[in-house]
């Protein structure tokens, strides 16, 4: 290998090498999530989530369906054959590769009454923000190729055929739609000019609307596309190769618990050490009640989320949850909630070269369960709950804090971004409240609690306050 | 990723997640070769992550992932390096304000050090995030003969910078 060669090869494996991402960066990066997570949270952007566990004990009622179509073209871009195997819909595609395929632009023509576009090719109700329907882009034969030569939808409750826009359609319902507030799909098959359309409804969006839409669109070929080549196949296989490692980097993370030297008690301070900062935490106090007394309601991150729950005496009514094992649904029961108050000291210590941003503290925590005390660690428990979703109670999710008794951030955007950010001066102490919501049963469970200031499990400064 | 990016688009949360996961030290590199402060490498991060999913559902062919999101990364920065108008040579803000960095991460700054900034981006989406040169024209809006001459010079510049330590 020639001697430039050799310079290239190295420059480019000390730029591509692996980097450890500062956690400054990663506050940022978290921080980031979990206004996401709080937006889905919230159903204020985007509100529903397929039911993302196999609900084995439920499929099983159900029966199962095998059904086998197969849908030939005389000439067209592709055949298609649609496999229904228990609750899982298959279709499989056999392509022509001798066809070049296109590039496409849609349009609905009929759009509900009451419904705004709400970006591109999505439509929403006005006064529901997020909860509508939307033309996905359109996959012809290039884009079925990169899936696998195949698109795959499971919890299938029903397909119905019908002729939508000319072309073969198929109309799928999920099961448990109610139960789950599952969305209502439809796919759209034009083997003669080589694509495939979905048009993806909301819950919230009635079936008869969401036909008339997909029976309402007119599609038209802009331009050409290109199968990809070897080359950039290769390039696709690679990033599948550093998904799966990234996942069972996350899994090995998970495997080893959280050391004993990581969970400390209550009462005990903990620095986190910032080279221009040093913010001390202390969890002073955590105590489980059934009734919240003079609370501010402005100062919920959401009070719409919780005032449903909220009984007169100050109380929180019973829901519904899941209780699931390994992603299989063990049981599901009717529990009480109630509220963990957790009284919290922080301090602000800048040091030299300190700048705005190492002002910025935030406030927030998660509470989680502990699992089994095993060599020196305690692990993750393997099981979890969840409301059902139909029950709309989002004040469990992702297990944050839904209550902060000072919060500096209180209008607009920066209530949306920065409600559980304060701006702390060198010197300055402050003691708080934050207000969990738990379910009763498990309030005496291994509990316990982490800032988000602090980084993630499996990190130096991954630190846990044991709440009981 | 293409069914995580679907996902994404109809408004999954945590698969928009998984998402930034994949591409997050990739980005991580890229702000790196346009901003000189941690802080506002991660403020850019963030900025990107939240802009790209709440766009995420206008884009159209989720092959041009990567593209989209290094696009909206790479206007944060410029955006971010507008307001903040920082002249300082790099070497002398990276000491003060980078905060306990891994020796992975100070290898991988030392070598970026080591280039021409104006050489930098370009090495970056071309060797990290696997970019072709007409791509990379794209992305930074200039022409291809431009990308391949920047290229070619911040390769030779890199072994003459080698060369050079090595005496």
């Amino acid at each position: 290998m020639e001697y430039r060669d050799r310079r290239n090869d190295e420059l480019k494996e000390r730029l591509s090498t692996g980097i450890t991402l500062t956690d400054t960066v990663n506050e940022k990066v978290e921080e980031a999530y979990a206004q996401i997570r709080r937006q889905g949270q919230a159903g204020k952007v985007k509100h529903y989530k397929r039911p993302r566990k196999t609900v084995v004990l439920l499929a099983a009622c159900v029966g199962v369906m095998a059904t086998s179509v197969l849908v030939a073209a005389a000439t067209g871009f592709f055949t298609r054959d649609t496999q229904m195997e228990e609750d899982m819909l298959t279709y499989a595609f056999d392509l022509d590769y001798d066809l070049k395929p296109g590039t496409f632009e849609v349009i609905a023509q009929y759009i509900p009454e009451g419904y705004v576009e709400g970006d591109t090719n999505k439509y929403w109700p006005e006064d529901n923000w997020g909860h509508g329907f939307t033309l996905m882009p359109i996959l012809n034969t290039a884009d079925l190729e990169r899936e696998g030569n195949k698109i795959q939808e499971n919890n299938v409750e029903n397909v119905e055929h019908a002729t939508l826009s000319g072309m073969e359609a198929d109309v799928i319902t999920f099961k448990e739609a109610d139960r789950y507030e599952a969305p209502t799909v439809i796919f759209l098959f034009n083997p003669q000019e080589g694509y495939v359309l979905e048009v993806w409804g909301d819950y919230n969006v009635p079936q008869e609307e969401l036909v008339k839409v997909a029976d309402s669109l007119t599609v038209e070929r802009i331009g050409d596309a290109e199968y990809d080549s070897e080359e950039e196949k290769a390039r696709a296989a690679e990033e599948l190769q550093q998904e799966e490692s990234l996942q069972a980097e996350i899994e090995e993370i998970n495997s080893r618990g959280v050391a004993a030297e990581h969970v400390i008690p209550v009462g005990t301070a903990y620095t986190l050490e910032r080279e221009n900062s040093r913010k001390t935490f202390t969890v002073e106090e955590a105590e489980i009640t059934d009734t919240l007394e003079n609370y501010d309601t402005g100062n919920f991150y959401d009070y719409s989320l919780v005032e449903p729950w909220l009984l007169e005496d100050g109380s929180l009514r019973p829901y519904t949850r899941q209780h699931y094992e390994n992603d299989t649904l063990l049981d599901e029961e009717t529990v009480e909630q109630c509220f963990l108050r957790v009284k919290v000291k922080v301090s602000q210590e800048l040091l030299e070269g300190a700048e705005d941003w190492d002002r910025e503290v935030a406030l927030d925590a998660r509470i989680q369960r502990l699992g089994d005390f095993q060599g020196n660690s305690y692990q993750w428990p393997t099981d979890y709950y969840q409301p059902v979703p139909s029950e709309h109670n989002f004040l469990h999710i992702d297990d944050n804090c839904v209550y902060l008794d000072q919060p500096a951030n209180l209008e607009g955007e920066e209530r949306a971004h920065s409600f559980f950010w304060r701006t702390m001066d060198d010197g300055e102490e402050l003691e708080y409240e934050i207000i969990f919501v738990l379910d009763k049963d498990l309030s005496q469970s291994n509990l316990a609690l982490s800032f988000n200031a602090f980084a993630n499990p499996g990190t130096a400064e991954g630190i846990f306050f044991s709440i009981f | 990723m293409r069914k995580l990016i679907r996902k994404a688009q109809k408004g999954d949360g945590e698969a928009f997640i998984e998402l930034m996961e994949l591409h997050k030290e990739n980005m991580y590199k890229v702000a790196c070769s346009y901003l000189r402060s941690e802080a506002d490498i991660a403020d850019a991060m963030q900025q990107t992550i939240l802009d790209s999913f709440e766009k995420i559902g206008t884009l159209e062919q989720p092959r041009y992932f990567k593209t989209w999101l290094i696009r909206i990364l790479i206007n944060n920065c410029n955006d971010m390096l507008r307001e903040s108008k920082k002249v300082l040579p790099m070497d002398e803000i990276r000491e003060m304000e980078w905060e306990n960095p891994q020796t992975d991460l100070m290898e991988f700054l030392d070598t970026l050090d080591s280039l021409d900034e104006k050489y930098r981006t370009i090495l970056i989406l071309y060797y990290v995030e696997g970019f072709k040169i007409r791509e990379i024209a794209q992305l930074l809006k200039i022409n291809e003969s431009t990308v391949n001459s920047r290229l070619q010079r911040g390769r030779s510049c890199y072994r003459e910078v080698l060369e050079h330590s090595i005496g």
